[in-house]
């Protein structure tokens, strides 16, 4: 399904679609930075780069209650099961987000289903936008994606000039559309030619590129490799990295109460980067040092999901080298990676 | 006349260089405007040593990293060489202080500072892509996407501190190796205007001044960056906020404003004693919470209490550790 949304016609779309939904998108922060956050009339910022924060909060939140309980005086225990119904519209993602939540769909959906998180996206329509430009960081094509990838999307958006071109991909965008089919216009023959002339010039501006896929299976022969230490020194551990990286899964789970009778067992982001985050109860710890907690998170990302589930965990957003306060940039990680492999193979 | 320090740098650090010995120094990444740490374990790494208007990481946080971490070499029996911005040697006498770290141990070299440029503001200023940054006089030529040339004044990339430059004084210590002209650095300094109007003001009320903690506050993601970065957190495994020997939680991690508030709380009144205001943990953090406003308003307080600021010497005592005997209890 192919439309056409001209540009002043998109506060009225928002405006419908806020009618039954919440919706979120990219907007400009009072500190300068865009975020995803629900619209009320603020301007909506479907242009330039991806944004610093990734919409990841939306489906696997900070932190959420899992369940809470109260205790009767009688000595009565009720656990209420957490369950939000609530629908939302994400807009304005760009693909390296959509890929990572593509990826995250298909973690918490394996042998043991997340429920929190399949509802939540069950309630969720993702509306994607074409990357016209790259940031600083980016390196999606090293790891096979494109600026305009459709992957896990609803429905596709593209900057055409005076109109967004408008895709419908799955049977809930193409319902989408079609419930605001007053506010679309049809799409001419060659309007689908946006999307490779967006991905030409975005992908000519992108400044870092490595083969990783050529890495594929191979990551895990730098494993006993020196060049870890040469970030680990200078890494400070904290979650920087890890807390703004939209295919970081991991979470802790804890109890805490709200009032003498009330609490709740929640959940909350967690990072590999942390002494405590293996810490056994024993006193063990079997990544007790940073060169290991840093090894771990580079191959978590593209030697074990590769094994476990055929794909790199990496989208190549850029944003850990972005935040990370001492500058360690993940594509000169995957350099010397590199180099460790192809003198390896000779 | 920068390219004429960073090698008067390197002479220096030859020209001292025993064997066994290290420097942590900054060095380039393939990021424009990005400087990573760099430590120097032997002579021949020397040359690829940088220092320039980028150099921001305060590398005074690795001295308080020996405590938690081997990240000495196996062979060192010398001097641990250390560059520092004038900012950042107060860190390090903060830390001489506390005597966290050995003086025999340290060398520290300070460096002419014409101010340091934030990488991230001048990313924000490009719209969140530089593909080649090069320094002219006191602007960047910045190169955007398909290679349009934007120049901008350094000094609108400046970090805070920078500008406001109550921490470029130099530490009162008989040390430190001075790379640079002495004279011409600190007339510079006694020329800065201080304009920058402060976020937490003296004024402010009780009310306001929570309105304005659980505006700033509540974004916090609790990566720990700001704890980690900080040159003035040295508690390493015995941190409240995680006890890795007897795993404790004294705080909920949940992401309820509450906590996250009370967490900088915790900070701000842990650390303001010993804080000298390198901004770290504000460069640090990835919200952009202006947690060095919050700091600066701790140590003003502080100042009008004892007339004690972090960081002057090597030898005063933390104004909140000490007593003198006869001194009325508060």
């Amino acid at each position: 399904m192919r439309k056409r949304l001209q540009k002043q016609k998109l506060s009225s779309l928002i405006k419908k679609l806020k009618e039954d939904a919440t919706v979120i998108a990219p907007v400009m922060t009072d500190k300068n930075e865009v975020d995803f956050l629900p619209v009320n009339s603020e301007e909506v910022i479907l242009s330039g780069a991806r944004s610093l924060y990734s919409p990841k909060k939306y489906i696997f939140k900070q932190s959420e209650s899992m369940y809470d309980y109260t205790i009767q005086d009688s000595g009565k225990v009720t656990v209420k099961e957490s369950c939000e119904n609530e629908k939302q519209i994400i807009m304005g993602i760009r693909p390296c987000d959509l890929h990572a939540i593509e990826y995250m769909k298909e973690f918490y959906s394996g042998k043991y289903k997340d429920s929190y998180i399949l509802r939540r996206l069950e309630n969720s329509v993702l509306i994607g936008l074409a990357c016209t430009e790259p940031s600083t960081n980016c390196f999606c094509t090293s790891l096979g994606n494109s600026p305009v990838d459709t992957d896990g999307s609803d429905i596709m958006m593209a900057d055409a000039g005076s109109f967004y071109f408008v895709k419908g991909i799955t049977e809930k965008g193409k319902k989408l559309i079609e419930n605001n089919k007053d506010i679309f216009e049809d799409s001419q023959e060659d309007d689908e030619r946006v999307l490779s002339d967006i991905k030409e010039s975005c992908e000519k501006a992108i400044l870092e590129k490595i083969d990783v896929t050529a890495l594929k299976n191979k990551v895990g022969s730098a494993y006993n490799s020196d060049i870890w230490k040469k970030y680990s020194d200078i890494c400070v551990n904290c979650g920087a990295c890890t807390f703004n990286c939209p295919t970081c899964t991991c979470f802790d789970v804890a109890d805490t109460s709200r009032s003498k009778n009330e609490g709740c067992h929640y959940r909350t982001w967690d990072t590999c980067q942390n002494f405590a985050f293996t810490l056994h109860a024993s006193g063990h710890n079997p990544r007790s040092t940073s060169e290991e907690r840093l090894r771990q998170r580079v191959m978590h990302k593209y030697q074990y999901t590769v094994d476990q589930m055929d794909q790199f965990s990496c989208t190549g957003c850029g944003r850990c080298t972005q935040v990370c306060p001492v500058g360690i940039s993940m594509i000169a990680i995957l350099k010397d990676i590199k180099e460790v492999v192809d003198n390896g193979e000779e | 006349m920068k390219k004429q320090i960073e090698k008067n740098i390197k002479s220096l650090l030859h020209s001292i260089w025993k064997s066994g010995d290290m420097a942590i120094s900054w060095t380039k990444t393939s990021i424009p405007g990005k400087r990573t740490p760099f430590f120097i374990k032997n002579k021949n790494q020397i040359d690829q040593l940088v220092f320039d208007t980028f150099c921001a990481v305060s590398l005074a946080t690795y001295l308080t990293e020996f405590n938690r971490k081997e990240i000495l070499p196996e062979d060192f029996k010398g001097k641990l060489h250390i560059t520092c911005k004038p900012c950042d040697a107060r860190s390090v006498m903060q830390l001489f202080s506390d005597m966290q770290v050995s003086e025999e141990l340290v060398n520290l070299i300070v460096i002419q500072c014409d101010g340091i440029a934030d990488e991230s503001k001048l990313t924000k200023i490009m719209s969140g892509y530089v593909s080649n940054i090069e320094e002219e006089n006191d602007r960047f030529i910045c190169k955007g996407i398909g290679g349009t040339e934007k120049s901008v004044p350094i000094r609108d990339c400046w970090l805070d501190k920078c500008s406001d430059g109550k921490n470029c004084d130099l530490p009162y210590y008989y040390g430190y190796y001075f790379v640079g002209n002495e004279t011409e650095y600190r007339k510079r300094i006694s020329n800065l205007l201080h304009t920058k109007t402060d976020l937490v003001q003296d004024t402010m009320s009780p009310k306001e001044l929570k309105k304005l903690v659980n505006k700033e506050l509540s974004s916090c993601i609790r990566c720990n960056a700001c704890r980690n970065v900080c040159p003035a957190c040295f508690c390493s495994d015995r941190c409240v906020f995680e006890q890795p020997k007897v795993n404790v939680k004294y705080l909920d991690s949940e992401d309820a404003s509450k906590n996250n508030i009370l967490y900088h709380m915790i900070r701000f009144n842990h650390v303001a004693p010993n804080c000298t205001g390198c901004g770290e943990c504000e460069r640090a953090c990835p919200m952009s919470i202006p947690l060095s406003m919050f700091y600066k308003y701790f140590n003003r307080l502080m100042w009008e209490e004892f007339e004690y600021k972090p960081g002057k010497t090597n030898s005063e005592r933390q104004k909140l550790l000490s007593y003198h005997l006869g001194e009325d209890l508060v």
